[in-house]
């Protein structure tokens, strides 16, 4: 005999001792294995039962025990302890076994898994815990967006403004050598017929750059490193800058490091020469225990001379603050200070921001900002518009008496330092957040305002959608406001968005909005009246 | 025949059971039904709305990875606040509550007029459509600089437009407080609010009447404050060939500017009524 078909008969009788063994099987294997639940490849068929306590072993040596809890025809599972591989051993006298042709009873009729269904929907789910996880810092998974963009600024007595631009925005696109891609920009194409323009008159086709960096940040620590156009995302008021940024990270999400670069143009983003920036940061975080009172503590800080065109040269320090304790209470705090050759020094900002949440269904939010410097804004290339000094506050209040209704009380006020002129509004607002499911939702609200400007408003707005798919989004509105003209001004808006996701990575938004101001006459539509709109529509898509 | 043995062994032994690989979900007590459904086994049902983070806008399209990234157990907790997952371009200058202006769908930023209201600055007529840039011009730092509220420190070149023409502010000395004559809605069509004490231009008849429908011109105006101006132009519409016989009644009718203001003042207060004697008018 040839060696050949020696081995064709081994194989062949192997295959037959195999096929023997399988029909009589003595033992089983966990294919699946949860924290308390363990999924069998073995059933009835094979001698289990309900019930049944099966003995398990892990290479060889014994491991502990299951209880048999349901079984199909080949499958079963066990309540144990346990992990894909371990063994069990299967014995003939372990349960009957089902007769030859017995089939597994049929489905439950619908009814019955209607039920079950809604039992099981009803079954209560823990609440997602307010908190953080360490590494926040860390970079965010690869995403891409890109958007097309018209929009018609439409104005009675006036020439139509359109605009096209396309939005791109790359984050975290991954590269060699552990780099990765952040980009984000704008093209954008204007026609503006011949009406006066503030913002870059001359300039049809713009194009704006706020960031296109190459970036190395490990979630693991290590160096990191900004290259490129940057955007200084954990440096607290840092302005963009054509350089780099280097630091070094910890595993925690902490970093700390020096930047430096030259700062673009304010108004066209261009790059340029004539001024620039150099510092160093810190950006850190403490995550507590999900019981702990200090639940996350953010602490970020910059320090670093700027020399721009608007404010000259100065060294800014900087400090962010950002705490969440207990489930309750939430606070920010942002300051900035400088010291200027152009007597702009001493407190540049404070911003805080607070939220206090008694009762679950009780909310109390509110913000103060202090801008201290008087920061001008180019009118145009070459041409300096002094802007104000202000500060800014408000505070809101939301009930919830019952599901779905929101009951919010808002109180603001705004000061221009400059001119000390001054804004004060407070008003109710009511808000149905889900009517009839989550298909739709009505607010409504109405605001008093006092100060250089005073008057009153009130809004409506109705809001339909199905989730995921459509919005439409429908807001009427009317404010007459006095001292802002020789006469009261009465005002009616309408508002109208659309909003479409397409398909998974497509989306389309269609929005208008309209405002006819009666200047002091009675018509709507008169010859004395003003009629103004914006019609917006983009195609966007998500990578 | 080596080889054969071999294989003849490992046929006798128990069938080894491949390790499968390991629960996605980690070390938890699965309810698969929760979840998955028969017709597949990727198409996942969750309610997460029921978890008190409700997966609104974009949320409902993303994967569950894009979240619960962290760790396999979706138990796992997950910040929900914006900032967690969204890297804030404002760099905090609008603390952490990005649904002010924000809406779930995309980031395209829904602070219009209406919300503009709640501001030093309400967007009134022309200003409610208006790229946000014409005012806010500082591209670098997403951070809206606060523009000026002062009308006339955006509207120089509006004011100084108006060298050499027939309403030259600079020359008649008109003030810089526009809001004053102008609605926001147009430059045109402004309104002397204390034109009114003088001769009603804000109801009646003569509502909303350009100034060079009856001035000459309007030197002096502003500087004075004087209701005597001695350029209106009544003729200019109210024709002598037909007034004049209309006043055939009326003792010391004379068609000429200053006669028809001592009789018709058109004033809030005092409407049309003849004077009780010679008196200031525009002449």
């Amino acid at each position: 005999m040839r060696p050949g078909r020696k081995l064709s008969l081994a194989l062949l009788g192997a295959t037959a001792f195999s096929l023997d063994a399988s029909a009589q099987r003595r033992s089983g294997a966990v294919v699946y294995a949860t924290a308390s639940r363990l999924y069998l490849d073995a059933g009835s068929r094979d001698g289990l039962a309900p019930g049944q306590v099966l003995e398990l072993h892990r290479a060889g040596r014994p491991l502990g025990s299951c209880k048999v809890e349901q079984v199909s025809e080949k499958q079963g599972t066990c309540l144990g302890s346990g992990r894909p591989g371990d063994g069990f051993a299967l014995s003939p006298l372990a349960g009957p076994a089902p007769s030859q042709g017995q089939r597994p009873s049929p489905p439950p009729p619908p009814a019955v898994m209607e039920r079950r269904r809604a039992a099981l929907a009803a079954a209560p789910h823990e609440k997602i815990e307010f908190r953080e996880v360490p590494g926040a810092l860390a970079p965010s998974r690869p995403r891409a967006e890109v958007g097309l963009r018209h929009t018609t600024w439409a104005a009675s007595f006036s020439n139509l403004w359109h605009q096209e631009r396309v939005d791109a925005t790359l984050q975290g696109v991954r590269l060699a050598g552990g780099f990765s891609l952040d980009v984000e920009m704008s093209a954008r194409r204007w026609s503006r017929g011949s009406d006066p323009i503030s913002f870059r008159p001359n300039d049809q086709a713009q194009l704006y750059v706020w960031e296109a960096a190459l970036a190395r940040r490990s979630a693991a620590g290590g160096a990191a490193l900004s290259l490129g156009r940057v955007r200084p995302w954990w440096t607290p008021g840092q302005v963009i800058f054509d350089g780099a940024q280097v630091g070094w990270r910890t595993s925690g999400g902490s970093e700390a490091g020096v930047f430096g670069g030259v700062v673009p143009d304010a108004v066209t983003l261009g790059p340029s020469l004539d001024h620039g920036t150099f510092g160093a940061y810190w950006a850190g975080q403490h995550t507590g225990a999900p019981d702990s009172a200090l639940r996350f503590f953010r602490h970020e800080a910059r320090v670093a001379f700027v020399n721009t065109a608007e404010l000259g040269s100065r060294v800014e320090g900087e400090a962010l603050l950002e705490a969440r304790i207990t489930r309750r209470l939430d606070a920010s705090v942002d300051v900035r200070a400088a010291s200027s050759d152009h007597g702009s020094s001493g407190l540049g900002a404070v911003r805080v921001d607070g939220g206090f949440r008694p009762f679950d269904s009780f909310a109390l939010s509110g913000s103060f900002r202090y801008e201290g410097l008087s920061v001008p804004e180019l009118d145009g290339p070459g041409r300096v518009l002094s802007g104000g000094a202000a500060r800014h506050a408000d505070l809101s209040a939301a009930w919830e008496p019952v599901d779905d209704v929101r009951l919010s009380a808002v109180s603001g006020l705004s000061t221009d330092l400059v001119t000390h002129l001054t804004r004060r509004w407070v008003g109710p607002e009511v808000a149905f957040p889900r009517l009839f499911g989550e298909g739709a939702a009505v607010s409504a609200g109405y605001f008093r305002d006092d100060g250089w400007a005073p008057g009153q408003s009130a809004w409506l707005q109705v809001l339909a959608r199905s989730r995921g798919v459509f919005q439409l989004l429908v807001r009427a509105s009317w404010f007459r406001t006095q001292s802002i003209a020789p006469a009261d001004l009465d005002e009616l808006g309408a508002a109208v968005s659309i909003q479409a996701q397409l398909g998974p990575v497509i989306g389309l938004r269609i929005s208008a909005l309209g405002r006819t101001t009666l200047n002091g006459q009675g018509a709507l539509l008169g010859g004395a009246t003003g009629q103004s709109g914006v019609l917006d529509a983009e195609l966007s898509g998500f990578f | 025949m080596i080889a054969a043995l071999l294989v003849l062994a490992a046929g006798a032994a128990p069938p080894r059971v491949p390790p499968r690989s390991a629960s996605p979900h980690g070390a938890m007590d699965t309810r698969c039904e929760g979840c998955h459904s028969v017709a597949s086994w990727t198409s996942v049902t969750f309610d997460h709305s029921r978890t008190g983070f409700p997966l609104e806008g974009r949320h409902f399209l993303a994967t569950c990875r894009s979240c619960h990234a962290s760790s396999q157990d979706f138990r796992t907790p997950v910040p929900t606040n914006c900032a967690a997952c969204h890297r804030d371009v404002h760099t905090g200058e609008f603390g952490n509550r990005c649904a002010s202006c924000h809406d779930p769908r995309d980031w395209t930023s829904r602070f219009g007029p209406d919300a503009h209201s709640r501001t030093n600055f309400p967007l009134t007529g022309r200003h409610a459509a208006i790229p946000c840039e014409e005012c806010h011009l500082d591209q670098r730092g997403r951070g809206f600089t606060r523009a000026t509220v002062e009308c006339f420190a955006c509207h120089q070149a509006d004011y100084a437009r108006t060298l050499g023409t027939p309403i030259d502010h600079v020359r008649f000395r008109f003030g810089t407080d526009c809001k004053s004559c102008h609605f926001p809605t147009r430059f045109k069509g402004a309104r002397f609010a204390g034109h009114d004490r003088c001769f009603q231009l804000g109801a009646g008849p003569h509502a909303g009447i350009a100034c060079f429908d009856c001035h000459t011109s309007l030197a002096s105006i502003a500087s004075t404050g004087a209701c005597a101006t001695g350029t209106a132009d009544c003729m200019r519409c109210h024709l002598c060939t037909v007034m004049t016989p209309r006043h055939r009644s009326v003792p010391g009718f004379q068609c000429n500017d200053r006669k028809c203001y001592e009789c018709h003042q058109f004033t809030v207060t005092g409407g049309l009524r003849p004077r009780s004697g010679p008196g200031a008018g525009p002449r």
